[in-house]
């Protein structure tokens, strides 16, 4: 168990920039997570602390100790890899034990590592067969298997889930939460799933293009995103972004928008952030989750409510079940509300939404940066 | 007038269906004959009393039975086994040295994989010689070391009738292994390279993770290399031709040598058929189980 630390790591290959710069820092027992496009430089990431890359720049550290010159098997880092990556040649007991054999652990000790690690997995009974012979959630716990018998500091996993169906990757996804929390290891997760990340995470790195964009708690970077990549990125349905432009409304801040030839006029609430000031006659890009465009609210006629109201023609619903997902067409840009089935109207009527200024995000259209 | 178009357009229907049939049938009805027929037809010659000309008198095992007291046929089965097991083993040996070192994604590796692919690419009869040249003991390496005033050296295996088969070979060998290093190859780039990386996590050295985990998973390759280079050994005709004809005597004689000596030169058309059965023989009973083993995986994989 050990925290992890990233300082000013680079990464190139040849003269490609691979990773920019990346600044991160996990106490003991965390659950990061590193999530982002494909190709955003997540598994290269993991490679380095890994040690199966060497870093251009920079240092890593667990604890105290600088590792970039350690060699991985010394790093005391297990790894879980996308492909699972068993030996194809060995038994279930000979891939969790490989590693132990190596290091010089004596048989018997052997025996009882692969022991508790398969109860604890629920392997028992598949130790002696090939791992051609497992289907994909048995070699997933297999791979995990093989990364806890070891007993690393850190464990690595890079998209463990990926080539699991639907179902079993909810379930796995579970159970390694739980896995954490029963060993309160340390674990560094690359995933491109916006929903495994916000799940399992601790903390969550998003990365972009090799930029990290945004290092924070899940709920932390919901709630307000650095910038718009990070917004769009995070949350399904992704955020609703509408070009609108702040104006002063009677002595308060407001977004205004054009609603197919209508003005929309919400004001902002009381307690809004000092720098909106300066902002007020220029342009922004207003952005607002699904769930903070709904049906119309009670209480929203009240004066100084959360809640503004607007109409608009409804174009498209997307029942889910839970949910009616409203499409609406603003300024010629597809806006999706979430809405109580019971108050969803039919497409091509009028209907009354309200928007949670509570929940609203303000961005600068040219640098896509927060204001 | 209606009754003949119909006809017609019959016609046209049918050949459509079976062009294929069609179009395949000469080359089928030539292997037929040429392959089959002729296994078939010395198969016959193999129980006749031919000697110089095809005489189709049964004459029971009499051929098998020369064929099998002769002293030469002997020396041409142990050949074979010494060359063949040789052949076969050094270039598995030296095939997946190659593969595994151009397997560490060097430089230059399309270059080096040219260089040991390309002698498959020359007929054995070009092998042949070329080492007849190289190993000759007033040509070659011999007289080149004698030039550069090592007197002493001597390396006089193809005039030499204990050692003639071995310079069989150092050609075989030098020919196939390329081929079988790109078998492996292909084989290497085909295993997941997370595995190498779990396995170096794991604190395996590079000779374990290969010998360990890589090598024994590609297993099947094996198999083929062997099945390969075994059908290359036993129909091993034209290098031997080309690079001892034989000798000294008909101490590098195998059984493909032994056998077009009998048939064209020996006017023993009889014990020729024989030995070409026994030849066939030897294939089949490493192709069959093979084919059997590989049709049959087909279908469980399917
Ligand atoms: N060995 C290499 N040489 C050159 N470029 C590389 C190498 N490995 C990765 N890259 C590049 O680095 C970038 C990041 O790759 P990386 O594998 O880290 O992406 P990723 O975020 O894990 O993507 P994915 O979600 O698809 O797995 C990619 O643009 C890739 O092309
Ligand atoms: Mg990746």
């Amino acid at each position: 168990m050990a925290s992890l630390t990233l300082d000013k790591v680079r990464k190139t290959f040849g003269s490609v920039e691979v990773l920019k710069e990346i600044n991160l820092a996990i106490e003991d027992g965390e659950f990061l997570v590193l999530v982002g496009p494909s190709g955003c430089g997540k598994s290269t990431l993991l490679n380095l602390i890994a040690g199966l890359e060497t870093s251009s720049d920079g240092e890593i550290r667990i604890g105290d100790r600088v590792i970039n010159n350690v060699h991985p098997k010394d790093r005391n880092i297990a790894m879980v890899f996308q492909s699972y990556a068993l030996y194809p040649n060995m038994t279930v007991r000979k891939n969790i034990t490989f590693g132990l054999e190596i290091r010089g652990v004596s048989a018997s000790e052997r025996d009882k590592a692969v022991d508790d690690v398969a109860r604890l997995l629920q392997i028992e009974n598949l130790l002696d067969r090939k791992p051609s012979q497992l289907s994909g959630g048995q070699r997933q716990r297999v791979a995990m298997g093989r990364a806890l018998v070891r007993n690393p500091d850190i464990f690595l996993f890079d998209e463990p889930l990926s080539n699991l169906d639907a179902k079993l990757r909810v379930d796995m996804r579970t159970e390694i939460k739980k896995l954490h929390h029963r060993l309160g290891s340390t674990i560094v997760y690359v995933t491109h799933d916006q929903i495994e990340a916000m799940t399992l995470a601790s903390r969550i790195a998003v990365m972009k293009g090799g930029i990290l964009q945004q290092f924070d708690t899940p709920q932390h970077i919901y709630e307000k995103p650095n910038n718009m990549f990070v917004a769009g990125f995070i949350g399904s349905p992704s955020m609703n972004f509408i070009e609108a432009k702040l104006v002063d409304d009677n002595g308060k801040i407001a977004v205004t928008f054009d609603n197919n030839g209508q003005k929309v006029v919400l004001p902002l609430l009381e307690n809004s952030p000092e720098s909106y000031k300066s902002w007020v006659g220029k342009d922004v890009v207003f952005g607002i989750r699904p769930e903070g465009l709904t049906h119309k609210r009670t209480g929203s006629d009240k004066p100084g409510s959360q809640y503004v109201n607007f109409d608009a023609k409804v174009e498209v619903i997307e029942p889910t079940g839970a949910d009616t997902m409203t499409v609406i067409n603003l300024g010629g840009k597809e806006i999706v509300a979430r809405v109580r089935p019971d108050r969803a109207t039919n497409p091509g009527e009028m209907m009354t939404f309200s928007a949670d200024m509570n929940q609203i995000s303000l961005f600068d259209p040219t640098t896509e940066l927060r204001i | 007038m209606g009754a003949s178009s119909s006809t017609e357009s019959n016609l046209m229907a049918s050949l459509q269906r079976n062009l294929s049939k069609i179009v395949v049938a000469p080359s089928f009805a030539a292997s037929l004959f040429f392959v089959y027929g002729f296994i078939i037809w010395t198969a016959w010659m193999a129980f006749s009393k031919s000697r110089m000309m095809p005489v189709y008198d049964w004459a029971g095992l009499r051929q098998y039975e020369r064929l099998w007291q002769m002293e030469r046929w002997h020396v041409a089965i142990e050949n074979l086994l010494i060359f063949g097991g040789l052949f076969i083993v050094i270039c598995l040996f030296l095939g997946c040295l190659l593969a595994v070192l151009l397997d560490q994604r060097i430089r230059a590796e399309g270059v080096l994989r040219t260089i040991f692919l390309y002698p498959m690419a020359l007929s054995f009869i070009v092998t042949g010689t070329t080492w007849k040249w190289i190993l000759n003991p007033g040509l070659g390496l011999e007289k080149m070391m004698h030039d550069l005033g090592w007197a002493s050296f001597k390396f006089d295996w193809l005039v030499n009738s204990d050692f003639a088969i071995y310079t069989v070979v150092i050609a075989a060998v030098w020919q196939a292994s390329g081929f079988i290093m790109a078998m492996f190859l292909a084989a290497l780039r085909g295993v997941d390279q997370d595995i190498i990386r779990a396995a170096y996590m794991d604190g395996a050295s590079l000779p374990r993770i290969y010998f360990g985990i890589i090598i024994p998973s590609i297993r099947p390759v094996f198999l083929s290399a062997i099945v390969v280079l075994a059908h290359l050994a036993v129909k091993s005709f034209d290098l031997v031709i080309a690079l001892t004809g034989g000798g000294p005597g008909y101490s590098s004689d195998l059984p493909a040598t032994f056998m077009y000596t009998m048939a064209f030169q020996r006017n023993q058309l009889g014990i020729s058929a024989a030995s070409a059965m026994m030849m066939l023989a030897t294939v089949m009973a490493i192709i069959v189980p093979y084919l059997y083993s590989e049709l049959r995986g087909g279908k469980k994989n399917g």
